[in-house]
């Protein structure tokens, strides 16, 4: 038995050291370390040291954080959240040591009223702040930048496939309509997700997309309810997978999701509605708890500056597809990307996107209507 | 009277014995048909996702649900992937370490509970069921909420703690069932023959738990391997595991990457179990 036993520490030292050996094979770039210290990291950087950047996943060019460490010596670690309720919920937790969240712009509003992200220092990111584009730098939901750097941002619209149209779907009647809906009944989806469905049916409607208004709300619960027996279902994560197997044709969804799929069927395509349509911006936030450690809020200015430095943010839009709100960035952006007027709208579009602002208490209307629509 | 049957009557008599049999012999027909159909149904539900996983790890297309040629690209990025190394680092690190505290206290407990009296023993007995019985979620928020209170930081540490705090009661429970299936007259032979009760553990009741230590002890391992819940909740900075990556992944956007990544713990998967059952056999014999 004791040769059983020996036999098991074996194996369990050789997945171990085969662990531990995926582990240095990373060291190359962008290893991402396991423990705390990190200091013995070192690098031959100015400033070395680990910076905790808590993230969406696949939102940013992995290369990205060798080429920092390469010039700064301070090791990123990427953890990732799933929704910006997650990343909520662990910082109510009580979670302390994530140096740079990237909420999205209704959860900065509510990490600010929480105290849980700290105030910008403008005066350290002057060069930054001139790269970004001014219609980012005045956001309704962080007034002048006062705790958030914008990240990256887009839009929700429809995603529709070339073989049926002649002319782009450019409005929401075709979902909302009943009748239009009709011509695609049972192959239409909207995202699982309230208040994105408010937002496009608000805006259908002529209301704001964050109103608190009762009676709007009902409205646009019962416009939802009169096209539901058309709808192919509520999805958020596998409506491009439906659309490329043809099972749905018209899908309400982001676009970044919606060129994923074009890729693979050239006659997808992505619409901004005429009637306009809900923009979304994640930002780079600093916690509280790196603001009151001058070394770790030392990295999180370096790591800041670095992400909006044009060349870099350039190389991060060409990967991830988003559009950045870095202008000093462009020429350094595929043109494919920024000729394309889903990811970067034209002007007249763009006046016609609306955030979807925070609602208060209304949130509980939002709750109780979104129930009746998934029950009816 | 006699029994003498009309030969008319014999004759129909025997015609209904015979359709008799072959009624019967359609409905074990039947019944055959029916099991195999159940079972080879049963198999499908198990067996066809996970091949239909395995496949469209080779598919060209980046979406899974669309053939459209095949490739070893996503092996070549998953194993170029850091980021899911460094979380398969620390899903080994957690499951290992786990796996192997809360064996050996699992093993003690389930000896201490079969073999000696104490007081509040029916206590300890019924706290160790808790770990199995409260859901995953309310652990989690109380682990959350007690790391908290002492202010601990969360990190590799605190999920590496939880894992042992719910590994202890399945090792426990598989252990204690392998103890309860031994008597005791071995050890109190082993005391006959002079063994002192540390010799008598180590010679005679250890080696014949073996089997239950190792089956708990995989058990352990699994469950923290693939463990989520409890796991996000406990993680902090520099602290993700595979499962939280995956569904991070998943988040964004489902690409044969994961489906190959899936692939990988498959095969892993496949060659523990064999391996447990192997060395389970040879202690048996031996």
């Amino acid at each position: 038995m004791k040769k059983i036993l020996i036999g098991m520490l074996v194996i369990l030292f050789v997945i171990g050291v085969a662990a531990c050996g995926n582990g240095d094979a990373t060291d190359v770039s962008g290893e991402v370390e396991t423990d705390g210290g990190g200091e013995e990291e070192g690098g031959d950087g100015e400033v070395g040291g680990t910076l905790y950047f808590y993230t969406w996943s696949e939102y940013i060019d992995p290369d990205i954080y060798a080429q920092f460490e390469a010039e700064t010596g301070i090791t990123v670690v990427e953890d990732i959240f799933g929704s910006n309720e997650d990343m909520y919920a662990k910082l109510i937790a009580g979670v302390t040591g994530y140096d740079v969240l990237v909420p999205s712009d209704y959860m900065v509003a509510m990490l600010v009223e929480e105290g849980m992200i700290a105030e910008l220092d403008h005066s350290r990111l002057e060069e930054t702040i001139s790269y970004l584009d001014p219609t980012f730098t005045n956001p309704p939901f962080d007034p002048n930048m006062g705790h958030c750097l914008p990240y990256f941002w887009g839009t929700t619209g429809i995603g529709f496939n070339w073989e049926d149209w002649d002319e782009a779907p450019g409005s929401w009647a075709y979902i909302f309509d009943p009748e239009l809906a009709g011509n695609f009944s049972g192959q239409i989806s909207l995202l699982d997700d309230m208040r994105e469905v408010f937002g496009a049916a608000l805006i259908y409607l002529g209301y704001s997309s964050g109103t608190t208004d009762e009676a709007e709300l009902a409205e646009a619960r019962d416009l939802v309810l009169g096209m539901k027996e058309h709808l192919y279902s509520f999805e958020s994560d596998t409506y491009e997978d439906l659309m490329l197997t043809g099972e749905t044709r018209l899908a309400q969804g982001w676009s970044g999701d919606i060129f994923v799929a074009q890729a693979e069927d050239e006659n997808i395509d992505y619409i901004i509605p005429q009637e306009g349509a809900v923009m979304w911006v994640d930002n780079l936030c600093i916690t509280v708890d790196a603001a009151a450690d001058p070394e770790r809020l030392e990295r999180v200015y370096m790591w800041l500056e670095y992400l909006n430095r044009p060349d870099i943010a350039a190389q991060n839009t060409n990967w991830v597809w988003y559009a950045s709100p870095n202008a000093a960035a462009e020429s350094g952006i595929d043109p494919e990307i920024l000729g394309y007027p889903a990811i970067y709208p034209d002007d007249e579009t763009f006046e016609r996107l609306q955030y979807l602002g925070t609602v208060g208490d209304a949130l509980d209307i939002y709750s109780r209507m979104w129930t009746e629509i998934k029950t009816e | 009277m006699t029994t003498q049957i009309p030969p008319q009557t014999r004759q129909t008599q025997i015609k209904l014995d015979y359709q008799a049999a072959e009624y019967t012999s359609f409905m074990d027909r039947l019944k055959q048909w029916l099991f195999n159909g159940y079972a080879s149904l049963f198999y499908l539900f198990l067996y066809a996702p996970i091949f239909v996983l395995v496949l469209y790890s080779f598919n060209k297309s980046r979406f899974p649900t669309y053939w459209t040629g095949f490739t070893l690209e996503w092996y070549k990025i998953l194993f170029n992937d850091h980021l899911i190394g460094s979380a398969l680092k620390n899903t080994l690190i957690v499951s290992i370490s786990s796996t192997i505290i809360a064996t050996i206290i699992g093993t003690m407990v389930s000896v201490g509970i079969e073999r000696y009296r104490f007081r509040a023993k029916s206590a300890v007995d019924g706290l160790l069921f808790m770990p199995i019985i409260i859901p995953d979620i309310a652990m989690a928020i109380m682990l959350v909420v007690f790391y908290n209170l002492i202010h601990m930081d969360l990190g590799l540490y605190t999920i590496i703690i939880s894992h042992i705090a719910f590994n202890i009661s399945f090792v426990a429970i598989i252990v204690r069932a392998r103890m309860a299936s031994l008597s005791s007259t071995m050890e109190e032979a082993a005391s006959d023959l002079y063994a002192n009760e540390w010799n008598a553990f180590w010679r005679v009741t250890f080696p014949l738990l073996i089997p239950g230590i190792l089956g708990g002890a995989l058990f352990a391992f699994t469950l923290s391997l693939d463990d989520y819940v409890i796991t996000n909740f406990t993680s902090g900075p520099g602290s993700t595991t595979l499962p939280i990556r995956i569904i991070g992944m998943t988040r964004r956007n489902i690409t044969p990457e994961i489906n190959a990544l899936s692939t990988m713990m498959l095969l892993t998967a496949m060659l523990l179990v064999p391996l447990s059952l192997w060395l389970q056999r040879r202690e048996d014999m031996s």
